[in-house]
């Protein structure tokens, strides 16, 4: 079933981007489809359980824990109770000495299911004692963050997150979802910290890119912003490059340029004592203004290509020559 | 005294948050004076990535002045990621009042998740105002126009039908060029909707 783990393995080979928690893949200019939905994977996924055979068991109990979780997703708590049962029983508990869950997979399902009828405390009780038992179990880590945030918990989920990550730094999802969390706390350079470990573990992906160099934006970075942008530009080059990123592009530079133009009464002297890093003279006002148009070009030529109304189209080329 | 929303404008707002369930979207509100003729739904990724607002903004402001020299942006719509959360977020009265800048009295509507499906006895939606430099609850109710039994009743139907797929924010359209976020025609067409 097409979930959203295997989705990203997928996104290596055919440069689908996609960036956790959004709903959708991309592929250079083109929605090609969207993750499929909870709703969908409990339909399927009860009526595969019902009729199909498994080449083993172990697929089977996969699948029952998908359509669990898809089964809380859209709010199917009874179904949810209903299979989870067979599962409580086949892996029963028994305590001796700190085991406390005959599956930890289990337990991590008993705790979705408290926490989607609301008894947030017991689901709580659940989670630690499963990390007795377990210090290092990732779901269950993370489905405590999840609580927390349900709770409106924010600071301590972020803390407990960023505990996580400590321990597992190559968890693109959680990564991505400090830095959500940071962004939403108007912390910035946290967010950004964040958003250069995701672009470091999955370079190919054109989304964090583009949102680092939004970010940059925001902080009035233009000279960065405008590097990560031709970056994302770059890496989507076979598709003729993301209209997220010619966007950007175009205001970043036209960002630069205004800058430009307002200090030293346009006489190119620079800006003394601004950051080193973002000091560049390899890049000069031409360019920009080269870039501005390229970009220019290119989102008109975007929009004829996916044969956009109308209206929609005048309405872009009046905003681009505000910008 | 309160918002007046067209039956058009409510049904755009409601598929939108259905749409995205466990996101947090934002919109802006189009319409003179306290009435909201129309909605444009703007983001399901409610952060503070300033560019994209800019460009949005921009765009609606644009889009509003061909429809009529009347339209403009009159403020902002909201909803929060988490189901009770029911206040303000600065981001989106930062944001309302960076974009219906021509106006008297920019309102944001906030939707109360747990309400907003309720029907007649409330919409579901919380009004904003600045007094004197601060925002805070408006004065007056937000209102329906027209048959709001039928109206609420159309909602329900397209969202037993997932119509709300057929919204599209200026999210999507970055992702898609051909995807229609400013008129959303598709939607007024779907649920045959008489402004």
């Amino acid at each position: 079933m097409l979930d959203r783990t295997s989705l990203d393995y997928l996104s290596k080979d055919l440069s689908i981007a996609m960036m956790p928690g959004s709903e959708s893949a991309v592929q250079g200019n083109t929605e090609i489809l969207s993750v499929v939905g909870p709703n969908q994977v409990y339909v399927d996924g009860t009526r595969l359980l019902a009729s199909g055979s498994f080449p083993s068991d172990v697929e089977r109990l996969a699948l029952t824990e998908q359509v669990i979780v898809a089964a809380l997703e859209t709010g199917r708590i009874d179904e949810a109770q209903a299979l989870l049962a067979p599962l409580r029983t086949r892996f029963e508990t028994i305590p001796k000495d700190t085991v406390q869950f005959g599956s930890l997979r289990v337990a991590r399902l008993e705790g979705m299911l408290l926490e989607a009828q609301g008894k947030h405390e017991a689901a709580l009780d659940i989670y630690n004692r499963a990390l007795v038992q377990d210090e290092a179990y990732a779901p269950i880590l993370k489905r405590k963050v999840g609580l927390l945030l349900d709770q409106g918990k924010t600071t301590d989920a972020m803390k407990e997150l960023s505990h996580y990550l400590d321990h597992f730094s190559s968890d693109l999802e959680a990564w991505t979802m400090l830095a959500t969390l940071y962004l939403q706390a108007n912390m910035f350079q946290q967010a950004a910290f964040c958003y250069e470990e995701c672009m470091m573990l999955s370079t190919h992906n054109y989304l964090f890119t583009t949102r680092y160099a939004e970010l940059m934006m925001t902080m009035g970075k233009p000279k960065l912003a405008l590097k990560y942008f031709s970056l994302a530009v770059e890496i989507t080059a076979s598709a003729g490059g993301a209209l997220r990123a010619w966007y950007g592009l175009r205001q970043a530079s036209k960002a630069l340029i205004e800058e430009f133009n307002a200090s030293s009464a346009g006489k190119g002297a620079g800006k003394k004592g601004k950051t080193d890093v973002e000091e560049d003279d390899s890049v000069s006002i031409d360019d920009w203004k080269e870039l501005n148009r390229v970009a220019g070009e290119r989102i008109l030529g975007i929009y004829s290509e996916k044969k956009a109304g109308s209206e929609t189209v005048s309405v872009v080329k009046s905003w681009l020559q505000t910008v | 005294m309160g918002t007046v929303l067209t039956p058009t404008a409510h049904a755009k707002l409601v598929l939108h948050a259905a749409k995205h369930p466990s996101q947090s979207v934002f919109g802006l509100l189009l319409g003179t004076g306290n009435e909201a003729i129309d909605v444009v739904p703007v983001t399901h990724n409610f952060l503070a990535l300033s560019s994209v607002f800019e460009a949005a903004i921009e765009q609606t402001n644009l889009y509003a002045a061909t429809q009529s020299s009347q339209l403009r942006i009159i403020g902002a719509y909201v909803a929060n990621a988490n189901l009770e959360d029911t206040e303000l977020s600065p981001l989106a009265a930062h944001l309302a009042l960076a974009a219906a800048g021509g106006v008297d009295a920019p309102v944001v509507l906030v939707i109360d998740n747990a309400k907003i499906l309720d029907g007649e006895k409330s919409l579901g939606l919380l009004p904003f105002k600045q007094q004197n430099g601060a925002w805070k609850p408006a004065q007056g109710v937000v209102t329906l126009k027209g048959d709001v039994f039928k109206t609420l009743q159309l909602i329900r139907k397209a969202l037993e039908t997932n119509c709300q797929s057929l919204v599209y924010d200026f999210d999507n359209h970055l992702d898609n060029a051909a995807l229609d976020w400013l008129k959303n025609g598709q939607i007024t067409q779907a649920l045959q909707l008489k402004a």
